[in-house]
């Protein structure tokens, strides 16, 4: 798993990212960092065990690669490209995502809790066991989507299309849901 | 420390194998179903299984031990308040265990079951059937309930909110997700004050 260590600065509870021993938000050169986690993103290896919190990232093209067993979780991601990536136990808790592509992905045991979704598009991915609980979306689109299993309980969803889904043990418990469609999905088999 | 989770569709129940480093000794948590991509994950890592944690006896959660025991023979750890067809070594409140270079700490968690336990290893809590993402164990009646709300409370919600959960059922999740959207545990978390409040005013 990526790295436990929380940060040096005191009264801040946030992992450290990459080896340093501050989270992005308290690094004294930002910017050195920030190029490392850009350098990481974008290259073609996988990514393993990543420990990247609170960082900004904007007009990316994540190339098809995995990403495992690693923590984004506060980040900020705009007009960000994820499609064909493969996410397995990896955090994306209480981020903000703004015009990001995840078409065709692969998310298994992944979490994408608390964060904020804008105009994101999630079509055609196998997404399974993933956890949506708390999202705020926006004009976002699960269709085409096997969801098996995912949660999306206690979520705000707005001008969201979930058409023709696999829902199958998907959760959707208390949702607060306007302009949601489900059609052609088995919404009957999720719990609701 | 590595985490492989593994999913049954045999009463879909969460398998966790652990260990320090990729080719050393493991554990594994819960084994609800051992099929062929179970010991795959096993072989292919070349993880030796030297141990089995158990977080209570429901047939989801140790239905595959026959098979385990079988193949590798592993030390099999489980509460005092549970009886097994396999010999077991008990576990108890507070202990702590030293195991494939981990430390495991034993945490005791009545409700669900008088025999449920979670286990942390390191940042990781492997919680069974105590708390799952956005819902808490069922219960047989609505005092098991409130033992269960109460140790939850007591026992795991005090510990470090940055946490990573790993439930018995359902998907991965973290207790700063669980404190904040957890309906379940924030509605009925209220109802039991709510009713202490009543035994209170009486």
């Amino acid at each position: 798993m990526f790295n436990f260590k929380t940060c040096a600065q005191p009264t801040c509870n946030t992992y450290i990212c990459g080896e340093g021993p501050f989270c992005f938000r308290h690094s004294p050169n930002k910017e050195e960092l920030h190029s490392s986690c850009v350098a990481s993103l974008s290259g073609k290896e996988d990514v393993l065990d990543l420990s990247l919190t609170g960082g900004e990232f904007e007009d990316l093209v994540i190339p098809k690669k995995e990403f495992s067993s690693s923590n984004m979780a506060w980040c900020t991601f705009r007009n960000v490209d994820f499609s064909e990536c493969t996410f397995i136990t990896s955090f994306f808790d209480f981020c903000l995502f703004d015009r990001c592509r995840f078409n065709g992905i692969t998310s298994r045991y992944s979490i994408f809790s608390g964060s904020k979704m804008l105009n994101c598009d999630f079509s055609g991915s196998s997404i399974t066991h993933t956890n949506f609980v708390g999202i705020d979306t926006l004009h976002c689109n699960f269709s085409d989507c096997d969801l098996y299993y995912s949660n999306f309980g206690t979520s705000f969803l707005r001008d969201t299309d979930f058409i023709d889904c696999n829902l199958k043990k998907a959760d959707f418990s208390n949702t607060n849901q306007r302009r949601v469609s489900f059609r052609y999905s088995n919404y009957e088999e999720a719990h609701h | 420390m590595r985490i492989y989770q593994h999913f049954s569709v045999v009463g879909f129940c969460n398998t966790y194998l652990i260990s320090s480093k990729d080719g050393s000794d493991a554990i594994l948590i819960d084994p609800g179903h051992v099929d062929t991509e179970l010991i795959h994950l096993i072989e292919s890592n070349k993880f030796k299984l030297k141990h089995v944690l158990l977080t209570h006896r429901h047939k989801a959660h140790t239905a595959g031990l026959g098979t385990l025991v079988k193949i590798y023979n592993p030390t099999i750890y489980a509460s005092a308040f549970a009886t097994y067809e396999y010999p077991i070594r008990t576990i108890s409140d507070h202990q702590v265990l030293s195991l494939c270079n981990l430390e495991v700490e034993v945490i005791h968690v009545p409700g669900h079951s008088l025999d449920s336990l979670v286990f942390k290893v390191g940042h990781a809590l492997f919680t069974g059937d105590t708390l799952m993402c956005g819902r808490v164990g069922s219960t047989e009646g609505y005092r098991e309930q409130a033992l269960l709300l109460r140790s939850i409370w007591k026992r795991l919600m005090t510990l470090d909110e940055n946490i990573l959960l790993f439930p018995g059922h359902g998907t991965a999740s973290k207790l700063r997700i669980e404190r904040m959207f957890n309906h379940q545990l924030l509605e009925l978390g209220a109802i039991a004050k709510e009713r202490q409040n009543w035994r209170e005013d009486e």
